[in-house]
């Protein structure tokens, strides 16, 4: 189906919104019941999914972007405040995209220092909430933030815990934070078993990924998802690429049957490290 | 009137769509649920349910029960001097269920909605077809397990929006699906499985746990060599299982050679035992996600179904696995039955569910075996070409082209299969049709092979030689373990001849049964006190008193559901 068809099929102009996709596609579903119009399902079902495909294209292109602000009206917004706090907060987002762990730490103890602000926290609460707002911002929608950062910002305003009011109005954020954290600790597991294998120790490496595939902390298949992905690309760079814990990794994730979402993480990674094991 | 059936391994159920809502059936004892277990009484009478239930301790060479699990096989299980097929089996369940229900609405029930587990093959499919058929009903449309059980769910959200998955752990099967919600749509995105993964898995471990701490040393090594002895440790895991939900050990306890056998087991041990079986539950979900190319951090919302989800143990490992406590809002039970209604609604078009529209997948890849060039001229048989990928949303319809591999071939074979591996021998077989083709240089005969998967999960392939326009058609219905339509009219026949057990005496006989099973299995002064009550009912029953009866019958429940803890259900 040509992406022109689609849109005819679904009665609806080319858009960027899959919700507009789907609204459409629901409409004509109560028509072409699956059950009832085989064919004409198949059509519209046809056309939806390649309407779904463009729609994702349409929105990756560039165009101009209004910018909603629908962070919850928590506190009265003062914009000397925020005048003030933006350019650190800039710089916070900025640091934990392009520079190092240690450089975002850094400029994180400055800000901190510069305003005052652990103290702040009773002397002028809306300067600590403020800040708040922008660290969970940082943390939240700064998609390669630092693991240690994230670490630091939850620690210091309590985000994960029980009766912390981020829970109580964004609980799906909070589950999020967690996950994070999670992930953060399987991924220094990563780089320790990296560390070990660049000394040398692989029969060491290999005993300690055997008890960690059992680990609980590997339980939640998200955080496994991303441990054996790093894993790969860790050992995709080694060279030569220790091959009896590589083989190890592949039987213990059961790599051979699925690898989707290594190829999907990593796609080239995933070609090179199969290239040096074989 | 459709009835929604959950024809499930280890216990049954039927739900109907009335009044914007699904409505359990009773069964002739009061309970939602009869158990899956079909016997032969001491007069050759059918007994299906709870009293059939009992009798498979005391009389298990007349009674049969996991049948499901043979479903589209040739295996069969004897009954007295009479075998039994799955699909005949579960046709008496079926029968009872349409019994029930027939009673309770006031009417003829002859349509249903059957739910199989989602990673059902083609001929398990099948076979539940006609065991629907062969108790006298017409089976509408299968639902796959999961599917149901989220559109039993999906009707309650209360958010528009929403995705979620549906974790059905069922006695025998398990199944993973993952849903999303939008503008009165029901789409499946995935749906993944282990049709050898169950409650009643568990209940094995807990045997094999038992022989081997209890049992060898004192000459027990086989559990399966005695039927009465199995059922009884069966009986005796069944409710270790229970006891372990809220204690932290227990005891389990047979009678072998006129010796007490027993075997303490701790939380702790039985949970370390477990470990294999909890693993296998991680396979299907990665898959699931990865098809519907999710993260769990994405989903709105975990859904239990299936009696297994009970167990603690397993609602622990599910918040692990996802992050977060599952939902339970519907008796995870009914949860299948109860979708299969809102199913048989949609089918009978009730205006209360006008606005809803289900989509749903088939689970697993079809294809065919195809020869692969290893060298210039040389082809090597046994590889699998998809045609339908796993969990496209159907129904579809998908063709590929496939090529004569030597000079002047005149017929070409395929060989339809259904599975995930790259070799066709490590995928199932379907069927096969052979085709005759004009001989052409190698390769340059084209034969294009459509398959056509409908909603209910059935698939049709057909062929058509592209030089010459011939088109050959491929009806899977004569696969091995799946009945002809002449030997289902026989079947039928046969069962027709089954004496089945008066419905209005099952309480009594299901007591009956219960105090035999009782005496058989205690010992001392409570066997002593089950005798004395067996003689006074049978006496109660024999004056023939009606409300006596009833009054009776409540009161010596109580008392034996006190000795051993409510009933198994």
């Amino acid at each position: 189906m040509t992406t022109e068809n689609c849109w005819l099929v679904l009665g609806i102009a080319p858009t960027p919104d899959e919700r507009e996709v789907k609204r459409a596609y629901a409409r004509l579903l109560k028509v072409n019941r699956p059950e009832d119009d085989a064919e004409g399902f198949q059509a519209l079902r046809v056309a939806f999914e390649a309407a779904m495909w463009a729609a994702d294209d349409l929105s990756r292109q560039p165009m101009a972007v209004t910018v909603v602000n629908d962070a919850p009206e928590r506190k009265v917004r003062d914009l000397a405040l925020e005048a003030k706090l933006q350019p650190c907060i800039e710089t916070l987002a900025r640091l934990n995209e392009q520079g190092t762990s240690e450089e975002a730490m850094q400029a994180l103890a400055e800000v901190l220092a510069a305003l005052d602000l652990p103290d702040a926290k009773q002397r002028d609460p809306q300067l600590w909430s403020l800040f708040e707002d922008g660290m969970l911002w940082v943390c939240c929608d700064i998609a390669a933030n630092h693991d240690e950062f994230l670490r630091a910002a939850i620690e210091m305003f309590g985000w994960t815990e029980p009766g912390n009011w981020l829970g109580e109005s964004d609980a799906r954020t909070v589950e999020w934070l967690r996950l994070r954290l999670r992930e953060a600790d399987a991924l220094d597991i990563v780089d320790q078993l990296l560390d070990q294998l660049e000394l040398g120790g692989e029969t060491a490496a290999i005993a300690k990924l055997a008890e960690m595939v059992d680990d609980d902390m590997l339980v939640n298949v998200d955080v496994r998802h991303l441990f054996e992905a790093e894993l790969m690309v860790g050992l995709s760079e080694f060279d030569p690429v220790p091959v009896d814990f590589s083989r190890q990794a592949t039987v213990l994730f059961g790599w051979q049957r699925d690898h989707r979402h290594l190829e999907e993480y990593n796609l080239e990674a995933w070609e090179r490290f199969q290239q040096k094991v074989a | 009137m459709i009835l929604g059936i959950d024809l499930g391994t280890t216990n049954s159920l039927a739900a109907v769509w009335q009044g914007g809502r699904a409505v359990m059936i009773p069964n002739a004892l009061g309970h939602t649920l009869t158990p899956s277990v079909v016997g032969l009484d001491d007069q050759g009478e059918v007994l299906v349910g709870q009293a059939a239930r009992e009798r498979l301790l005391t009389h298990p060479q007349l009674t049969a029960s996991v049948f499901k699990r043979y479903m589209g096989s040739n295996r069969t299980e004897r009954l007295g001097h009479q075998l039994f097929r799955a699909e005949e089996l579960s046709a008496l369940v079926l029968k009872s269920l349409k019994v029930d229900a027939e009673r309770f609405l006031g009417c003829a029930v002859e349509e249903a909605v059957i739910t199989v587990p989602a990673y059902f093959s083609d001929a398990q499919r099948k076979a539940t077809k006609i065991a629907g058929q062969l108790a006298g009903l017409n089976v509408e449309r299968l639902v796959n397990e999961p599917t149901a059980a989220a559109l039993a769910y999906g009707l309650h959200q209360s958010n528009p929006e929403s995705r979620f998955l549906v974790f059905d752990l069922g006695g025998g099967t398990f199944d993973i699906s993952i849903l999303e919600l939008f503008e009165g749509v029901m789409e499946v995105r995935a749906s993944a499985g282990d049709n050898f993964l169950g409650g009643e898995d568990f209940s094995e471990l807990l045997i094999d746990g038992f022989i081997e701490s209890a049992g060898k040393a004192k000459g027990l090594v086989d559990k399966q060599s005695d039927p009465n002895l199995y059922q009884a440790l069966r009986k005796q895991a069944e409710q270790a299982k229970r006891a372990l939900s809220n204690a932290s050990a227990t005891t389990m306890e047979v009678l072998y050679a006129g010796e007490l056998l027993r075997w303490e087991i701790s939380e702790a041990e039985f949970l370390a035992r477990c470990e294999p079986l909890l693993k296998r539950l991680r396979e299907p979900i990665e898959r699931a996600l990865r098809d519907a190319r999710l993260k769990a951090i994405d989903l709105d919302q975990i859904v239990l179904a299936g009696g297994a989800t009970r167990k603690p143990i397993i609602r622990k490992l599910v918040a692990k696995l996802f992050g977060r406590l599952p939902a339970m809002n519907i008796n995870p039970d009914e949860v299948v039955a109860q979708g299969a209604a809102v199913m048989a609604g949609l089918k009978v078009r009730d205006v209360t569910l006008n606005e809803v529209v289900m989509t749903d997948v088939c689970p697993y890849t079809l294809g065919i075996e195809v020869s692969e060039q290893t060298a210039p001229g040389r082809f090597q048989p046994g590889f699998y070409l998809p045609i339908i990928e796993r969990n496209s949303v159907v129904p579809i319809s998908r063709e590929q082209s496939v090529n004569t591999v030597v000079d002047n071939q005149v017929a070409l074979h395929v060989r339809v299969f259904q599975g995930e591996s790259r070799l066709v021998k490590d995928n199932i077989f379907l069927g096969e049709i052979t085709l005759p083709v004009p001989p052409k240089p190698a390769g340059q005969m084209a034969v294009a092979v459509r398959f056509t998967y409908d909603v209910n999960g059935l698939l049709e392939a057909e062929m058509t030689v592209e030089a010459t326009n011939e088109k050959h058609r491929l009806v899977i219905e004569e696969n091995p373990g799946v009945l002809t339509p002449e030997q289902v009219e026989e079947k039928l026949q046969a069962l027709s001849k089954l004496k089945i057990h008066p419905r209005e005496l099952l309480p009594n006989v299901t007591l009956l049964a219960r105090l035999d099973r009782m005496y058989q299995q205690l010992l001392g002064e409570e066997r002593q006190w089950v005798a004395q009550a067996g003689a006074q009912f049978q006496a109660l029953l024999e004056q023939q008193d009606e409300g006596a009866i009833v009054t009776g019958r409540e009161e010596l429940k109580r008392l034996l559901d006190q000795v051993e803890g409510e009933g198994w259900l």
